[in-house]
């Protein structure tokens, strides 16, 4: 699975079945288009953490606040960028 | 016990006038809003005619009113509130009348303003701290919040965390071993790095930093003390919604069923009073041993207060 798949399944675990047909693509927003509520915003993040096995520091946050699945992506491309570079 | 054992009872309070939600004026037709307040346990919210300062005065004379003490044997009334950085319910004269109509003749003011829904806890660092560094006997904590009527949507935790209520809550902290239970511990977190996170422009960093706030003041306390968190009775969380509340005590590494939600769908978020409401309302109706740890978590916004309390 690529990144968006992994996604899009974090977030079925996460709402109700009623997304399970849902056309979902990098534009979907979160909380307009998915109704997310903030629990279901914190632990969209937390399964974020772990299902890409990242941290989602303040840092990372700031520079791009995840409204979309294509904001999401982008941070943790930024993150695996970052963490390249460091090794 | 020994010499720097601090005590604390006399724990009363002031609520507004309980109204259901679905009739209070900014969420009367708000049939979505309502929904989503109500799936999460959110039934009422207390609202007070009155200033904070009346507040604290009738809870305050409830406290003084359970113990033997009079004002004249107060050495300091700690007043911690949120709602005094309104002009309209804070003068530089209110305290004074305050303490002038509880007869408190001996003692001083202090005020705590600054650590929002962690305002009880720091109060009550300070008052411990000033009955053990500085040989007081008895310190007045009295917490009072309220809305401003003039902003009815400010009661509304944004965008969907939880509506607030106006209350008041007191109690006395002691040297002296004639009161219900131990103050074992007072840790506290703050993330000065958030400053400037909101909710709306940084909802994502906001969030999870919140979260991530509250397991850092845990692990802290933790580290802190002997006690393990299964020795905790009962975790006292600010009234936010059932899914929050669940969320947090996982997060933290406690089971739901040691979080005390009964005064949820009562009034939902006092302010920093709901941790001292839910304390002596729980300690009450579930008659715990002798022994017994409480842990208290204050989480604000950007502040973190953890208060462990042991039952006599």
């Amino acid at each position: 699975m690529n990144k968006t798949e992994k996604i899009i399944e974090l977030l079925k675990s996460k709402l109700s079945t009623k997304y399970e047909n849902f056309n979902f693509s990098e534009d979907t927003k979160l909380r307009d288009d998915l109704g997310m509520d903030s629990m279901n915003f914190v632990e969209f993040l937390l399964g974020l953490e772990s299902e890409f096995n990242i941290s989602l520091t303040n840092e990372y946050l700031r520079i791009k606040n995840i409204e979309t699945i294509g904001d999401a992506i982008e941070v943790i491309n930024e993150i695996e960028r970052r963490e390249r570079a460091n090794e | 016990m020994n010499n720097s054992t601090v005590y604390m009872g006399a724990i009363e309070y002031e609520l507004g006038e309980s109204v259901p939600i679905d009739q209070y004026y900014p969420l009367r037709g708000d049939l979505e809003t309502i929904k989503h307040f109500k799936k999460n346990g959110l039934e009422n919210i207390a609202v007070s005619p009155i200033d904070p300062n009346l507040l604290a005065l009738r809870s305050c004379k409830k406290t003084l009113k359970s113990t033997n003490l009079s004002g004249s044997d107060i050495d300091a009334v700690i007043y911690a509130s949120t709602s005094n950085w309104n002009p309209a319910f804070s003068k530089e004269n209110s305290i004074n009348w305050l303490l002038n109509e509880l007869e408190v003749t001996n003692g001083f003011p202090m005020g705590i303003y600054l650590p929002g829904c962690a305002n009880f806890s720091i109060a009550l660092r300070v008052a411990k701290n000033l009955i053990i560094g500085d040989g007081l006997k008895h310190v007045l904590i009295v917490t009072s919040d309220k809305t401003d009527p003039k902003d009815p949507e400010n009661r509304i935790f944004y965008p969907d965390i939880t509506l607030l209520s106006d209350a008041a809550a007191s109690c006395i902290v002691s040297s002296v071993d004639e009161f219900d239970y131990i103050v074992k511990d007072v840790q506290h977190h703050s993330a000065p790095h958030m400053w400037d996170l909101d909710m709306e422009k940084n909802f994502s960093a906001f969030l999870l930093e919140t979260v991530r706030g509250t397991e850092t003041a845990v692990n802290k306390l933790f580290s802190n003390i002997d006690e393990k968190k299964e020795d905790i009775k009962l975790l006292i969380l600010n009234n936010f919604n059932l899914s929050t509340m669940r969320m947090i005590a996982k997060q933290i590494g406690f089971r739901d069923d040691v979080v005390y939600m009964d005064n949820l769908m009562r009034f939902a978020h006092a302010f920093t009073a709901d941790n001292l409401i839910n304390f002596i309302d729980a300690e009450k109706s579930k008659n715990f041993p002798s022994g017994s740890l409480f842990l208290l978590l204050a989480a604000g916004a950007k502040n973190w207060g953890l208060i462990l309390i042991e039952k006599k």
